[in-house]
Order: structure tokens, then C-alpha cells, then sequence
């Protein structure tokens, strides 16, 4: 360690180390024996200033010795500043191999977001918004070290979208909107009252609901019956002390339909149906309560396209009941073509809040990545 | 629709369910030919007086198991449960010499009951409550309490038993109409009660959904915690019952009377089909499991084979149950 110029004693133990000292550590390890070639998956996506400097004077000394390094980034700043050559991969393709003396940013930029963008999805209707229509405000949240400072306001019946790279912090933020997860600060007021959830329960009584962003994980009862998912949060929300299994069925067959959910009948098992179905028992479920906010996570990920399309008219058709709606995604097309607004997040932070003509994919990807004419990137 | 709605679901738990009623079926056969006196009606009347008791603990334990929590310590709950009940008993009644005040003879049962079922709840609510707030596995945490309410059984007896002297043998040795015994009667009622409670209830529908994903039944608005601790209690109020009844059967309470049962409880749950990571069986596979469990042990004593044996063969028989679903669970 010494040697790679990394200024902590060998003695003590990992996880007493800070994050950053942890990152360094990790980079050692692979110096632990000669390295022909090193491959960096985003090695400076935690690191500060000091770490990475001393990330990249250990490239540039290995790199003068004759070692190769794969580094993969989506800081494009960094790209420009230690790396040769530079390859664009897109949706698993290459797309092309520059010098990276010869381009600009702005040229990887736009080979990023690709020429041939073919528009997945036209949204119908736009509801006439008004500004003065903004009726979910979303004031201060803030969580140490995962969200700074995040402020917007939704209007009725709009999509709002929040972009931004993956461990930007926006699953955090809305986890933290509908109470799972402790905050440091933060409100949420709808109508002008504070509807601030502390817990899921007390989110779906005030008519939020969250598809979370992975099924699996926490969206799902893989190993229960479509019914009993569809009808899940509804249960939590009424206290009632017996079901009604006849009504419960009803209700899950007429989102089946609704949804066009495919499943030779509603008491099969979570797990045997496709990932577009499964995502559509969770939207159902969300759907049953009659949220008036709600908050969408990835909801097409892992979807197939015929399902994507209508997982979309599903969502448009809510902005047309003046649902509050908020997006999360990564697909940046998605955002572009389904959004009225999207909020682009960085580092915890909210950068940018785009509309109209300003939403695009490639600002969307340029202020995710803090590339933006104008703008120092802020760290 | 309707002739659709019949699915998978139900096949796979009504497959299971026959095959419990065929080794069932097979293991009397095969004891009826080595020794006819199995099909006597008196001994079938035996096995379910004998399974009445674990029966009752394995309801408690079933319905907590759908949630995806275990409770090992049933068995030492029982024992130290039946210990308070005797000794209450006891000391409000004396010995059976001396004469005893009117007030005492009436409400002796009633305290003693009482206070038994709320120990109950009390024991069900303090290991709840430490297995949801400690976030551990239940199994390590409710193996700390069953050594705990062992150790308490101890103090309570000082290591001696109390008897009833026959004072009180309605509920585990009494019949109705000469015939059917009452303790039957009280486990039948509470399989039923958690057939109940797991189908039509609500609080039946959270413990499948925290038993098949509690994260995901957290988002959904269920109040994880409060469920299992819920759950917890009903597995100590079910104990209290079942001690009660065990006392007045064998007549007289030690700290360890009761040890045996969580083996078997959690023997006939596993085996009965409830899936040890939650979300899965129902009071019927709880009922054919309990059934299982008592037969083999009737039918060994039955056959003359060695009694030392039986728990030997319901090792084995967890072993399988578990290895086997567990292999049909991976090749989903």
C-alpha cells in the first residue's frame, strides 16, 4: 500500500475504515499480485477529490509501466481526463471506438443517446397544467449522506419524472416520501396539508402508493395468488376483521382484464407468471387502493415491449383521472416521451427540473452526469 | 372463470394433502396386519386423546410458521405453564385431606385458569416481542427462551411435582356420552378456529403475506411487527390451553411434562406441509401432520417395537420432509 501511496496501517481492520478508505483498499487488492490488465467498474463513485487522486496517480504509474486498464465510467469528465481510447456501449452493442483526443464530449454524448431513436411510446393527452395548480409539494428532504435538500412541486393529473444514474439517490428519496425509510428531514404537503407519512400504512391512508423498484425484492407475494397480491395493500388500508373472498376475486379479475394481465386465471401463483404480468399484479395492486399520488419505481424494467406499451397507457390513462404521478427510470426515452417534468438527481441532489423543449435525453444525461455547458461539476 | 380459478394452488396443497392421508392410510394398514388391536375403536379414540394436546400446540405453531417464524420453545412453555396451573391449584385447594373453604372450591379452577392463560399470553408476548425487535433469527432467539422458561419451570418446582389427586381430570380424561373425549373436542375446535383464522380472516391473509415476503407486505401498508408479535401470543394462549389440558391428564405437573411437545409440534407442521420459510399450508395440512405424528407413535408402541424408537423415526421423518420439499422447492 505503501507503494501505491495509500496511508493506512495494515493492522486495522476493515470495517473500522471510512467508505473512502474501504474503496482504496478494495483498489489495492487488485495489485495484490502483477496485473497485466485492470479493469475499474466506476472506481470513483464514492471516492473524494483526495481518493481519487490517488486513484489516478496509481493508474498513470501503473499505466507508464506497461499495465492496461479497462475503466468504466458514466463521468465522462473523468473519461477525458485519464483514459486513451474510449468505447461506447449501448443496450449491450457497441456503438464506437474513439481516441479520445479526436472527440468532444458532446460527441459521446450524442452517440450515447444514438441517432436512430425510434419513439417507443406517444403520449395522447397532455392535461392543460397550470402553474398555479401545484398541489403536492415535496419540501426539504434530506438524509445525510444519500439526499441533500430535495424540493419540487406536482401538479394534478402530471407525470413527473426523476432521472438521474443509478445511486443518485432517487429510489432514496421516494422510499423516504412514503415512509420506509428514516429522514432527516422533509414534508410533504398536498392541498396545502401536511400529509408527511411515517410509515406505509399512514402513506396509503393519505392515498399514496409506491411500486417499488424491484417486484421481487419487496413488491411481490411470489409464493401467494395474484388475488391475494392484488387485494394486499386495499386489506392494510381497511380494517376490516373478515375478507370478502368472492369480492376480493371480483376486484382481481376486472384489473386482470383491465390490465390485460396474462394468466390462465387469477388465483395462479405470482411466480408463474411472466416479469410484464408480474409488474402488472403490482400496478394493480397500487391501482385498487385509489392512491391519488402515485409513485412508480423502474416500473418497466425487466418488461416486455408489448407489456411496456401498456404499462404506459396505464399510467397516462391515471394523469386523465388527475392523478399526481412520479416516474422513476433510467430509460431516458421513457422519461422524454411520458413525462410533462422530470427532476434530473445527482449525488442526492435535485440539479435540474426540465420541461418543454429542455427535455431531452441528452440534457437529462448531461446534468446526470454534470456535464453542462455553463455549469462547474459540482461534487 | 370458475372452472378456471381452480388452480395449480389448490392442486399442489390438495396434492399434498393426499399424500399425507395415504401414508396415513399406509402405516394403519400395515399396523393393523402386524397387530389387529390398531383398528379398535378404543385405540383409535387413544391416538387422538393422545395428539389432542399436540394438536393444539402444533395449531399455534403452524399458523406462526405460515408467517415464516419458529417457535422451539413451545415445548418448555408447556412445562412451565402446567407447573403454574398445578401449583395454583395447589395452593388454593391444599391437600386433599383438609377441609377447604366454600369460596376456595368455587373459584379455584377459575384463577387457576385465568392465570395460567395469562401467563400464556405474557410468555407469547415477550418472545415475540424479542424476536421482531432483535431482527434475529426466531429459531436462536426462541432457543434462548426455551432455556429460559425451562430454567423458570425449575425455580417455580424447586425441582418437585405437583399433584392433583384427582381433583381435576374432567378436561383431559373426561368423556361425552361415555364415548368421545373432551380434550378431542378441544382440539378439533381449534383446528377449526385456525382453519378460520388462516382462510377468511384478515389477520389469517397478513401472516401469509409476511411469511411469503415481509418486505414486501411492509410496503403494502401491514404492520409486520405487530402481526408476528400477534401470532407469538396466540402460539402462548394456545400453550396455556393445551397445558391445562395435559395436566388434568396425566394428573400431576413436572418442569419438564411438557418438554417433548416442540419436537413434535414442529415435526407435524413440516411434515403436515406448512413451508418453513413461511407463506405456504394450512389448518388441514396442521391437522394431517398432527395425525401423522401421533400414529407413528401409537402405531410403533402398537407393533412392539422398542419405544426408545420413535423419536429416532421422527427425526428421520423431519429429515425427509424437509430434504424433500426443500429438493421440489429448487426445481421450481
Amino acid at each position: 500500500m505503501a507503494e501505491l501511496g495509500i496511508a493506512i496501517a495494515p493492522e486495522r481492520k476493515v470495517s473500522d475504515l471510512s467508505f473512502v478508505e474501504k474503496k482504496l483498499v478494495s483498489i489495492a487488492k487488485a495489485f495484490a499480485r502483477p496485473v497485466k490488465l485492470l479493469i475499474l467498474d466506476e472506481p470513483t463513485a464514492s471516492l473524494d477529490k483526495c481518493g481519487k487522486d490517488i486513484l489516478f496517480r496509481i493508474i498513470g504509474h501503473h499505466k507508464a509501466k506497461g499495465m492496461s486498464v479497462i475503466y468504466i465510467s458514466h463521468n465522462l469528465k473523468e473519461v477525458f481526463e485519464i483514459c486513451d481510447r474510449v468505447t461506447i456501449l449501448k443496450d449491450g452493442k457497441k456503438v464506437a471506438t474513439h481516441q479520445v483526443r479526436d472527440v468532444t464530449m458532446d460527441d459521446v454524448i450524442r452517440e450515447m443517446i444514438g441517432s436512430s431513436q425510434v419513439t417507443l411510446y406517444k403520449r395522447e393527452f397532455h392535461q392543460a397544467l397550470r402553474r398555479d395548480e401545484e398541489i403536492l409539494e415535496i419540501l426539504n428532504y434530506s438524509k445525510r449522506g444519500v439526499i441533500r435538500d430535495v424540493s419540487f412541486k406536482v401538479k394534478k393529473g402530471e407525470i413527473f419524472g426523476l432521472a438521474g444514474l443509478v445511486g443518485s439517490g432517487r429510489t432514496e428519496l421516494v422510499r423516504m416520501i412514503f415512509g420506509l425509510d428514516p429522514k432527516d428531514s422533509g414534508r410533504l404537503v398536498y392541498r396545502g396539508s401536511d400529509i408527511t407519512p411515517y410509515n406505509p400504512y399512514d402513506a396509503i391512508h393519505k392515498s399514496i402508493g409506491y411500486l417499488t423498484e424491484d417486484r421481487k425484492f419487496d413488491g411481490l407475494l411470489l409464493s401467494r395468488p395474484v388475488t391475494e397480491n392484488i387485494s394486499l395493500a386495499s386489506l392494510a388500508r381497511d380494517r376490516k376483521f373478515f375478507l370478502n373472498l368472492q369480492e376480493e376475486i371480483r376486484f382481481a379479475v376486472n384489473l386482470k382484464q383491465k390490465l390485460n394481465i396474462k394468466t390462465p386465471s387469477v388465483s395462479q401463483l405470482a411466480m408463474n407468471l411472466s416479469g410484464g404480468n408480474q409488474q402488472k399484479v403490482v400496478l394493480a395492486k397500487w391501482l385498487l387502493t385509489a392512491a391519488e399520488i402515485l409513485i412508480f419505481d423502474e416500473p418497466t424494467v425487466g418488461v416486455d415491449v408489448g407489456a411496456k406499451a401498456e404499462i404506459y397507457r396505464m399510467i397516462e390513462d391515471l394523469t386523465r383521472q388527475g392523478k399526481i404521478i412520479i416516474l422513476i427510470s433510467s430509460d431516458n426515452p421513457e422519461l422524454v416521451a411520458l413525462c410533462d417534468r422530470v427532476g434530473v438527481m445527482r449525488n442526492g441532489k435535485l440539479v435540474v427540473i426540465l420541461e418543454g423543449n429542455e427535455l431531452t435525453e441528452e440534457n437529462i444525461l448531461r446534468y446526470s452526469m454534470g456535464v453542462c455547458e455553463g455549469m462547474e461539476v459540482q461534487r | 372463470m370458475d372452472e378456471l380459478t381452480l388452480s395449480l394452488r389448490q392442486k399442489a396443497l390438495r396434492e399434498q394433502a393426499y399424500v399425507l392421508l395415504i401414508l396415513i392410510l399406509v402405516i394403519s394398514v400395515i399396523t393393523t396386519i402386524v397387530n389387529p388391536r390398531f383398528v379398535h375403536p378404543q385405540n383409535i379414540i387413544n391416538i387422538f386423546q393422545q395428539i389432542a394436546v399436540l394438536g393444539i400446540v402444533a395449531s399455534g405453531v403452524g399458523m406462526l410458521l405460515v408467517s415464516g417464524h419458529v417457535d422451539i420453545s413451545v415445548g418448555t412453555q408447556v412445562s412451565l405453564l402446567g407447573v403454574i396451573f398445578a401449583m395454583l391449584i395447589q395452593r388454593i385447594l391444599g391437600l386433599p385431606e383438609g377441609n377447604v373453604a366454600l369460596w376456595r372450591q368455587t373459584f379455584a379452577y377459575p384463577i387457576a385458569f385465568a392465570c395460567t392463560l395469562v401467563v400464556g399470553f405474557l410468555v407469547g408476548l415477550a418472545t415475540g416481542i424479542t424476536v421482531v425487535k432483535s431482527r434475529a433469527s426466531s429459531f436462536i432467539i426462541s432457543l434462548g427462551f426455551m432455556s429460559a422458561y425451562h430454567g423458570l419451570a425449575l425455580l417455580v418446582t424447586g425441582g418437585a411435582s405437583y399433584m392433583l389427586f384427582g381433583r381435576f381430570e374432567t378436561l383431559g380424561r373426561g368423556r361425552v356420552f361415555h364415548y368421545l373425549p373432551i380434550s378431542i373436542l378441544f382440539f378439533l375446535g381449534v383446528v377449526v378456529l385456525s382453519h378460520v383464522i388462516l382462510k377468511y380472516f384478515r389477520y389469517g391473509r397478513f401472516l401469509y403475506a409476511i411469511g411469503s415476503n415481509r418486505r414486501a407486505a411492509h410496503v403494502s401498508g401491514i404492520n409486520t411487527d405487530r402481526v408476528v408479535i400477534q401470532a407469538y401470543i396466540v402460539v402462548g394462549i394456545l400453550n396455556a390451553l393445551a397445558a391445562i389440558i395435559l395436566i388434568s391428564r396425566v394428573g400431576s405437573a413436572l418442569a419438564t411434562t411438557g418438554d417433548t411437545y416442540a419436537l413434535d409440534a414442529l415435526a407435524s407442521v413440516i411434515v403436515g406441509g406448512v413451508s418453513l420459510s413461511g407463506g405456504k399450508g394450512g389448518a388441514l395440512n396442521i391437522f394431517l401432520g398432527v395425525v401423522l405424528i401421533g400414529l407413528i407413535g401409537n402405531a410403533l408402541i402398537i407393533m412392539n417395537v422398542n419405544p426408545y424408537a420413535r423419536d429416532l423415526v421422527i427425526g428421520l421423518i423431519i429429515i425427509a420432509a424437509v430434504t424433500l420439499s426443500q429438493l421440489s422447492e429448487t426445481r421450481r
